[in-house]
């Protein structure tokens, strides 16, 4: 079943991955609003060449009034809960009071903030990021309480966290063009996988559910889903790539990126 | 694109391969970093800062898996669909979009 109508972007492969390009990402404006829980990808400040969820009419955010803007909001991100739903799953591991927290928690950022989200960005991709740093935040306040354990463990985990949050910033070509094929493409590709792999992609990227779950719902060994999974995702990987380069959307150079 | 790969032979200890970092990075998405014996939160984050092909298949991945998070037929359950849009409207009508800011500065203490 289909929740986003995509529309057919092309993607500028000149937009790729600047080689280790990332120190100074660290520490500046984006570290810094990763601390009120919205991060701002630093992507929205170059033209986007791929128009994912912002199908709306242009919109002038100096004249937009709030009730304009809530009803934008209500036709452009609130058709994202789902798969923000299942996101929120994997961060709760399986709680699903907090799952549902998180995503409404996400929403109210996302909403507070919105005149910051520049329109025809990848709307998606920003408010995952919004729920990613709210889980961080949720966090970092439970490692204050005096019964914290494991410390030092969590601090590292916690900065590691936020390290790789801001990855994705400056997207690879072939990134930029799973975030922005059709539907049809991404369900093609599920088709093509065999029934085990498929049905372990579903219960994990699909719906959130995590291994330990998986692994209890299909009766395999915690290591057989996470092989499987990795397995499933590279295939998906592969097959979208080839549809990427069948659309246009990646030149031959980089549909070739070899597999690890 | 080119590859800048960590090969075995220059490695200091502590040091992982792409192959285990990008293992991890599965988990990593999936919030199951936890149940990894073999490499550690510091390890990965060390490794992926500086390497361009795993932080390109980080952002791979995630937005592989925001793509198919909507893709396999789940459906955010009413109530919540509801209960969002309710505190949303509310926001609106109370005007407080920009409480937040106040409420980092008490949190951030
Ligand atoms: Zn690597």
């Amino acid at each position: 079943m289909l929740c986003i109508p995509d529309n057919s972007p092309v993607i500028d492969t000149q937009l790729s991955w600047p080689a280790l390009g990332l120190g100074p990402m660290i520490g500046t404006d984006d570290a810094e609003s990763l601390k009120d829980g919205v991060a701002l990808p630093a992507v929205i400040d170059q033209p986007s060449p791929h128009n994912l969820t912002g199908t709306g009419p242009t919109v002038d955010l100096d004249t937009e009034t709030p009730a304009e803007r809530l009803a934008r909001f209500e036709r452009e991100a609130v058709p994202l809960m789902s798969g923000l739903l299942a996101h929120a799953r994997k961060r709760a591991n399986g709680d699903e009071y907090l799952a549902f927290d998180l995503v409404q928690m996400t929403y109210e950022k996302a909403y507070r903030h919105f005149a910051q989200y520049r329109p025809g960005t990848n709307l998606r991709a920003w408010l995952h990021r919004i729920l990613d740093n709210t889980h961080n935040n949720i966090y970092r306040s439970q490692r204050r309480q005096p019964a914290a354990i494991s410390v030092d463990g969590l601090m590292a985990d916690q900065e590691s966290d936020a390290a790789l949050a801001l990855l994705g910033d400056f997207p690879s070509a072939e990134q930029m063009a799973l975030e922005s094929l059709p539907d049809d493409d991404i369900q093609t590709a599920l088709a093509a996988l065999s029934e085990d792999f498929r049905k372990v992609v579903e219960l994990a990227d699909g719906q959130g559910y995590a291994y330990k779950e998986i692994a209890e719902m299909l009766d395999i060994p915690l290591g057989t889903v996470m092989s499987r999974l990795s397995r499933a995702r590279n295939k998906l990987r592969e097959s979208l790539r080839d549809a990427a380069f069948e659309r246009g959307y990646l030149d031959a150079a980089s549909a070739q990126v070899s597999q690890p | 694109m080119m590859r800048e790969e960590f090969s075995a032979a220059d490695m200091p200890s502590g040091v992982i391969r792409c192959s285990e970092a990008q293992g991890a990075l599965h988990a990593y998405v999936d919030g199951e970093f936890g149940l990894l014996a073999n490499v550690t939160a510091t390890q990965l984050s060390v490794h992926v800062l500086a390497c361009s092909p795993c932080a390109a298949f980080l952002g791979q991945l995630k937005a592989l898996q925001q793509r198919l998070a909507c893709s396999c037929g789940c459906e955010a359950p009413a109530e919540l669909r509801t209960r969002v849009i309710t505190r949303i409207t509310q926001m609106h009508v109370n005007g407080d979009m920009f409480a937040y800011l106040d409420e980092v500065r008490v949190e951030d203490f």
